[in-house]
């Protein structure tokens, strides 16, 4: 199948753009496009012609939307056309010519049922993949399998597979390893598999608990029993040893009772009002002394202190005028240096003023300072003016230039040739370039038909043909060669049968020689009688006797002489008799060599025999190789060449066929030629003609095309340049005139601002007294001085003005203190008013302490005389408390302590009665002193103890065993519930059987994967067995071809493991492993794998996309070549963005010979 | 008016298989699921104020050993003690093995049937006389039908046998018989055990099998439960009661001419919005089987981890904590079964596929160490019981189809339509 032709007839960015792929005569099509142009465009759309146009296209949508997007085409198989277009949808997607759906069936016809997966994988090769599977042979270490298969089904992701397959099967899983899930999950079933068997009940050790549980609850019972009986025991000494000695104390305590005798009952606050009051009448007492004492001394320190009353009184004065002092002093020291300021500002006025004009005093030159309104527009104009001066004069230059340029340009476009039409020529030169070079091609063509003539000549030589022209050889009758095939066979035959007939007869004899030397062998040893000798013997005595017979004893008269010519018929027969005797004695002595010789002559009889038939038969051979030499030559009656062997006219009539050929080849070169010559003669006309329209002088007869063409294109490029001249030149006048005009306005603009500025200017000096019109830097310097001169004015005033305040205070302060010294400190009255003001406040600080003592001394006094009153009414209070005490307890203050303690004495008994009394209830239990009393009548202290101790003992060790009982039943009996149907164990079961279900999943996971991995090696050793050696041996061709040589061919190697490498061979033999070829090698060997595979695939148009990127030019060009040659067997379409391919096309295909497609984003 | 109630083959405490954990699957609900069927049984029972209820053999698995089964199936018979309800008990074959038998020690209202002659218990007050025999070890091969004893007159006669009858697919024979055997006894209902598949066989006199209480895998779809029999006037009244906790059912899925694996699980989440809804049950667990060979299909088996992964989301979604995938099985057959052959050409990669892998190449493959490695590791389960794999070339012949799928999808090219 080949595309006729491809439209893309609404697809991505193109519209209806149509590639017509007719053949060149190669059905080999460089398509060009450049980046961007719509390249991969163009070959999704030749595969969505053939396979339909994907659900997830990216090519519809943005400029035809999805239900416009159409790809068309007409495709050619077995001499038919077809044409189709491809609409996007889910079904019905293929039109037929008249745009109604068709079925898919017809285009699967043509396609061999080869499917778009396997399109891609085939027939379509991109640089990435030639990369890709360049890669993959270096990866399968040149394995053969894996090399044939990825470049025979394009399985470029091979390598990819096998790896991947691999590497996701050993994630899950490698013997050794202990993270891999599963081996963790085989790890943690078997765990689990552990905890199960480590939580599991027996029945039996739950059996046993319960029985353990019953029979320890008895004994713990019985136990408790006894310890009770004990208790009680043990409680009953206890209260005896308690009882009696409680009873004794008691009987000890209503003894001291009695003794005591009748106390006063005291209450019991009684001894501490009794303390209270005595200490406060101690306390009291102490007091009044000493306050008596401290009154004394404040009296006396009173008397001691005198006071300035005047002064006192004009304190507030006194303290004011010392603040003033301080500031009085201050400003006089200011005043100094306030003077000397004033005497320097005046001498810089005077400076300034003497440089206006006409040195005016201070008053004159206020006056002449022009208000802040006018200097500001002074400023103003003085900085406008530079600038425009600077604006006047670029003006100026800027249209001086303009003329001149106008000028020189007017001057060039006068001097310029007119301007001619180039459109009548540039078609004729645009096909003339099309032919390239037409004589070297016509000669080319000459000389290979003058070769071909020469081939011809030589090869009628050969022939014996000499005399024959090559056409009538050429159309010479003669036998077919599977005739003469048939021939041969026969002659050989019969040749071979003629042979075998002479070596048998030759064979038989040289036995028969044999036979008979060994015959004269025996008779040289003694002669052997035959089986006939001894027959002839016998028969000779035998007929003597017959006769003898006849004549002597039947009477029968017989005629002897014969028989016996001496007349001694006796002896003569004595004689047969004996000689038959003696042969036959020779023959029973000699019998071994007697059969011997029989053998022997039985055997020359048969060979005899043999000789005899094979002449016979050798005599029909002569007569049917006359038949067939008579045959043979009749066969080529009228064929003028001397007949040979059928094996030699074989030979003779493949050199007939190769003549044939020669001859028909060159009839193709002869019009082709012709074709040519009357192309090239055509253009050279048009050319001619074309040229003379424009003007051109051309001679009679015109030059040849190549010559021509030369001029025209002189003549083109020269007519093209000289009006692009023009033209530009005419563009550039009216540019400039343009330019002239606005620089010409400017001019004018700025004169009229310079104008404008001077009546500005004069308006505002007016003032200065400077003149009609001073220039602006006289007007900027004395408006400067002015400035300064009445800052400084300003600053002089200030001064002198502050200097008369100071002198009036000073005036002032001094006659304030003179008054006041007057009258507080005559003594005073010579120092200086700021001394004096010094002196008084000194003193004026003395008197105002002295006044603050005598008012301490006072209030201190009256506060000892209230002292004094309330602490002789505290003394009288206790002493009338100690009164009321002393009637309470009868006796008199003195004793009162005495009273009391017998009073505490009493308590004390009493209490402790009461306390063994409560003991005895306690011990008692409830029991009646009197009832306790009777129990512990005679009763022995000791005796009690040692009881009790003796049970003590006894009751601990029942305690301890007790308990011990209890704590076991406890611990048996938590044992025994602990069995209580957990399910502990069966969580666990379910969680390994969840582990479990991992682990299946997880194994099913990795043997699938392992028996994908074994399947994949084991196709692709079957796939090299059975294509390696058709393959191999035209991919090596291949491979030689499109490395020039530097290969020679493919071979199988056997590397580790008997494991078959794929090897390239060198001219030299040497043999190069992949891992030896550089990556663009490995490029040209998987490319060369490819096309070999494609020559054994349903012909099918192989798309090539720049699969020539990492080739050098001279095996880029050989490449082609090799594409080429495969273009004669099947349609190739070679996508590329470089123009460069076009040029090694050209040298490597012809440049005409070949479909040329230039693809442009529209 | 006596009410009874026939279970068998409790199986307690026989775990759940073939269900893996994952994130968001109804663990909690599943855990203990036979010991929680039981304890349904008993409510019916106390709820219904049944009179007796029969255990028709196969109380637990016979290679089960924790004691505590027992004592829970112990504790479960006290409840129906506390609300006078009895019990009768044959042992099956697997209780002729276990070690719990032995020690098992029930209340006084539960009848253990002995193994050696075939016993009878009458229950004068509710009318009833249960006969019956226990398993005394695993294999018994004899009819033990033969040996019951004649009906007790004036009385419902029950038989109590664990027996396989005459044979079902899936089952060992155990105490073989026919059903003509088994109605010559003259009994009015025949409570059987052994096949975990409800079955009536015979409704005059009854014959019947009630299932196991509580399914454990795949093989045990369907609802489980027990049979509930009351009998008025010589009459009985015959009723399914629904018991178990995990309902198992497979899900099958066409995936013929889809290429889009999504478009397989909607069809998916589909059917089991239908089964959720049919399925009193708390929990369903599913195992989803797609068929077909299609794109979609190559697709899955090629990620089967993603796309399991995704299923279990969706489970999550539409189950609301009822539902867990049990497994996905993609299954796409040969293609020499389905390709139309011939047309043309047809793609080398085909015909090797075509070529497919001999038994000694499987052979091969099994005895290579990365196979052979991980087959000498797995547990004893997975290497012999049906839920395992089975011998070595075996188990891989059976994975074929899915390296197929496996190797067309990676061999597709990654690129198109990817």
């Amino acid at each position: 199948m080949r595309i006729a032709s491809l439209g893309i007839l609404a697809y991505g960015h193109f519209t209806d753009r149509r590639l017509e792929f007719s053949p060149s005569p190669l059905d080999f099509h460089l398509v060009y496009g450049p980046n961007e142009a719509g390249k991969t465009t163009a070959l999704e759309a030749l595969r969505d012609l053939l396979f339909g146009i994907g659900g997830q296209t990216k090519y519809g949508g943005f400029v035809h939307s999805y239900t416009e997007m159409r790809v068309g085409g007409v495709l050619e198989s077995d001499g038919t056309l077809l044409e189709v277009t491809r609409r996007k949808g889910n079904k019905n997607t293929l039109l037929d010519s008249e745009g109604k759906p068709c079925d898919e069936s017809v285009l699967s016809a043509v396609l061999g049922g080869v499917d778009r997966e396997r399109f891609r994988r085939m027939y379509a090769l991109t640089h990435e993949d030639l990369v890709e599977g360049g890669q993959e042979i270096v990866q399968g270490e040149g394995d053969v399998g894996r090399t044939l298969f990825a470049a025979g089904e394009g399985g470029v992701h091979l390598s990819r597979a096998l790896a991947e397959t691999r590497e996701r099967a050993e994630t899950l899983f490698t013997a050794r390893a202990q993270v891999k899930p599963l081996n963790e999950a085989l790890k943690r079933a078997a765990d689990l598999g552990g905890e199960i068997r480590g939580c599991r009940l027996k029945g039996q050790d739950w059996l046993s608990a319960r029985t353990d549980l019953e029979e320890a609850g008895v004994e713990e019972t019985t136990l408790r029993q006894r310890a009770g009986e004990l208790r009680s025991e043990q409680t009953r000494l206890v209260r005896l040893r308690q009882t009696i000695p409680l009873l004794g104390r008691r009987r000890e305590l209503h003894q001291a009772l009695e003794q005591l005798g009748n106390v006063v009952a005291l209450p019991e606050d009684f001894e501490a009002r009794l303390a209270d009051a005595a200490g406060r009448r101690d306390a009291a007492q102490r007091a009044i002394g000493a306050t008596r004492a401290r009154a004394a001394q404040t009296a006396s320190d009173i008397e001691g202190i005198e006071l300035p009353e005047a002064l006192l009184q004009r304190e507030g004065e006194l303290e004011a005028l010392s603040e003033r002092a301080g500031s009085h002093r201050k400003a006089w020291e200011d005043r100094t240096k306030l003077l000397a300021e004033q005497r320097t500002l005046e001498a810089d006025i005077r400076e300034l003023l003497s440089q206006l004009p006409g040195a005016p005093d201070a008053e004159g030159a206020a006056r002449l300072l022009p208000d802040a309104a006018i200097r500001a527009t002074l400023v103003r104009l003085s900085g406008d003016r530079g600038r425009l001066d600077d604006q006047m004069q670029k003006a100026a230059r800027e249209l001086a230039d303009c003329q001149e340029q106008i000028g020189r340009l007017q001057g060039d476009l006068e001097r310029a040739p007119a301007r001619r039409d180039p459109a009548d020529l540039r078609l004729p030169v645009t096909r003339a370039r099309r032919l390239g070079d037409p004589e070297a091609e016509l000669r080319r063509l000459e000389l290979e038909l003058q070769k071909q003539d020469t081939l011809v000549t030589q090869q009628l030589g050969s022939l014996g043909l000499e005399g024959s022209s090559a056409c009538t050889a050429a159309a010479m009758a003669v036998p077919l060669a599977a005739t003469v095939e048939d021939y041969r066979r026969r002659g050989d035959g019969l040749a071979a049968r003629a042979d075998e007939l002479a070596k048998e007869l030759n064979h038989n004899l040289r036995a028969l020689e044999d036979r008979h030397q060994d015959i004269r062998r025996l008779e040289t040893e003694g002669v052997v009688p035959l089986e006939t000798d001894l027959a002839e013997a016998r028969e000779l005595r035998d007929r003597g006797w017959a006769l003898l017979k006849q004549h002597y004893i039947l009477g029968d008269p017989q005629d002897l002489t014969a028989y016996a010519p001496d007349g001694d018929a006796a002896g003569v027969y004595e004689g047969t008799v004996r000689d038959a005797d003696a042969v036959s004695d020779v023959m029973r002595r000699e019998s071994e060599r007697v059969g011997h010789r029989a053998a022997l002559q039985a055997g020359i009889q048969a060979i005899e025999e043999r000789i005899a038939r094979v002449q016979g038969e050798q005599e029909a051979l002569d007569g049917e190789l006359g038949a067939f030499e008579a045959d043979w030559r009749g066969r080529w009656e009228g064929v003028p060449v001397a007949v040979l062997s059928p094996a030699e006219m074989l030979q003779w009539l493949t050199a007939l066929e190769t003549l044939r050929q020669s001859v028909q080849r060159r009839e193709g070169m002869a019009a082709e030629l012709e074709d040519r010559r009357r192309l090239v003669e055509r253009e050279r006309l048009a050319l001619v003609g074309a040229l003379r329209k424009i003007g051109e002088t051309i001679g009679e007869p015109p030059p040849p095309l190549s010559d021509v063409l030369e001029r025209a294109e002189e003549v083109l490029t020269g007519v093209q340049e000289g009006n692009d001249r023009l033209e530009r030149l005419t563009e550039r006048l009216e540019e400039l005139n343009t330019q002239r005009e606005r620089r010409a306005a400017d001019l004018e603009q700025v004169t009229q601002r310079l104008a404008q500025w001077e009546a500005d200017w004069r308006r505002a000096v007016a003032s200065l007294a400077l003149g009609d019109a001073p220039p602006v830097e006289q007007v900027t310097v004395v408006l400067n001085v002015l400035q300064q001169f009445s800052e400084k004015q300003a600053k002089v005033d200030a001064v002198v003005k502050r200097v008369a305040g100071i002198d009036k205070d000073a005036e002032e302060f001094s006659l304030e203190v003179g008054e006041l010294v007057g009258l507080l400190a005559p003594d005073c009255g010579k120092l200086t008013p700021e001394d004096a003001v010094r002196e008084l406040h000194k003193r004026l600080k003395k008197a105002v302490a002295a006044s603050a003592r005598l008012e301490g001394l006072l209030q201190q006094d009256r506060e000892e005389q209230e002292a004094l009153r309330d602490q002789g009414e505290r003394l009288r209070e206790a002493l009338a408390d100690l009164g009321d005490l002393a009637r309470l307890a009868g006796c008199p203050v003195p004793e009162l302590r005495a009273a009391w303690e017998r009073h505490r004495q009493r308590e004390a008994l009493l209490s402790t009665l009461g306390d063994v009394e409560g003991g005895l209830e306690t011990v008692g239990e409830g029991k009646a002193l009197a009832e306790l009393a009777q129990e512990a009548e005679g009763a022995d202290t000791d005796a009690v103890k040692a009881d009790l101790e003796a049970l003590g003992v006894e009751l601990e060790e029942l305690e301890k065993t007790a308990t011990a009982q209890t704590e076991r039943v406890g611990g048996l009996r938590q044992a025994f519930n602990a069995m209580d149907g957990s399910r502990a164990a069966a969580d666990l079961a379910e969680q390994r059987q969840r582990t479990l279900a991992q682990v299946r999943e997880m194994a099913e996971e990795y043997l699938a994967l392992q028996v994908a991995r074994h399947w994949l090696d084991k196709a692709m050793e079957a796939y090299r067995a059975e294509n390696q050696t058709p393959v191999l041996a035209r991919a090596g061709d291949i491979l030689s071809n499109i490395t020039l040589g530097a290969f020679q061919g493919l071979k199988l190697d056997f590397g580790d493991a008997d494991r078959p490498l794929l090897v390239g061979e060198r001219p030299d033999g040497r043999t190069v492993g992949v891992e030896g070829m550089s990556d663009g090698t490995c490029d040209q060997l998987f490319l060369a794998l490819r096309l070999a595979a494609i020559r054994q695939a349903p012909p099918l148009p192989f798309v090539a996309d720049d699969i020539l990127i990492r080739f050098d030019d001279d095996r880029a060009k050989a490449t082609l070549e090799e594409l080429g040659r495969l273009a004669a067997e099947t349609q190739v379409i070679f996508f590329t963005h470089h123009r460069r391919l076009k040029e090694l096309a050209d040298s490597a295909l012809g440049e005409a010979c070949y479909g040329y497609h230039e693809l442009y984003r529209p | 008016m006596p009410r009874f109630i026939h279970a068998a083959d409790v199986h307690l405490d026989s775990p759940m298989r073939g269900l893996q954990d994952y994130s968001g699957a109804p663990l909690d609900e599943v855990r203990g699921a036979t010991r929680v069927a039981l304890e349904k049984l008993v409510d019916l029972a106390i709820e219904r104020a049944v009179d007796l209820v029969l255990f028709a053999g196969d109380l637990y698995d016979g290679d089960w050993q924790d004691y505590n089964t027992g004592l829970h199936f112990a504790g479960q018979m006290s409840r129906l003690q506390r609300h006078g309800v009895k019990a009768a008990v044959i042992f099956g074959n697997h209780d002729a093995v276990s070690q719990i038998t032995k020690y098992l020690r029930p209340p006084d209202n539960v009848h253990l049937f002995g193994d050696k002659a075939p016993e009878s218990v009458e229950f004068r007050e509710l009318g009833l006389a249960v006969h019956g025999m226990s398993f005394g070890r695993r294999h018994v091969e004899e009819n033990l039908a033969l040996l019951y004893p004649a009906p007790f007159p004036g009385v419902y006669n029950i038989g109590l046998l664990h027996t396989s009858v005459n044979g079902r697919p899936g089952h060992d024979p155990y105490a073989p018989c026919t059903l003509e055997h088994l109605e010559d006894r003259g009994y009015q209902y025949w409570a059987l055990g052994h096949i975990h598949q409800r079955e009536v066989l015979c409704e005059d006199p009854w014959v019947v099998f009630p299932g196991n209480l509580q399914g454990r895998h795949i093989r045990e779809t369907g609802p489980k439960g027990c049979t509930l029999v009351t009998v008025e006037d010589g009459e009985a009244t015959v009723e399914e009661r629904e018991l178990d906790v995990v309902r198992w059912e497979e899900c099958r899925v066409g995936g013929e001419g889809c290429s889009d694996p999504e478009d397989v699980a909607d069809a998916i989440v589909t059917r089991w919005q239908e089964l959720l809804d049919d399925v009193a049950a708390p929990v369903l667990a599913t195992r989803v089987v797609v068929t077909g060979r299609s794109r979609a299909c190559e697709r899955m088996v090629a990620s089967p981890e993603h796309w399991l992964n995704e299923l279990r989301s969706r489970a999550n979604d539409v189950g609301a904590g009822r539902l867990w995938l049990e497994k996905l099985q993609v299954v796409v057959p040969a293609a020499a079964e389905t390709t139309s052959a011939g047309v043309g050409d047809p793609s080398l990669l085909e015909t090797l596929f075509a070529c497919g892998l001999t038994d000694a190449d499987l052979a091969e493959l099994a005895a290579s160490p990365v196979v052979a490695e991980l087959l000498g590791k797995l547990p004893e389960e997975l290497r012999r019981s049906e839920d395992g794999f089975g011998a070595a070339p075996d188990a891989l012949r059976e994975l074929v189809p899915r390296a197929e799928a496996y190797l067309r999808d990676r061999l597709a090219g990654g690129g198109e339509g990817r």
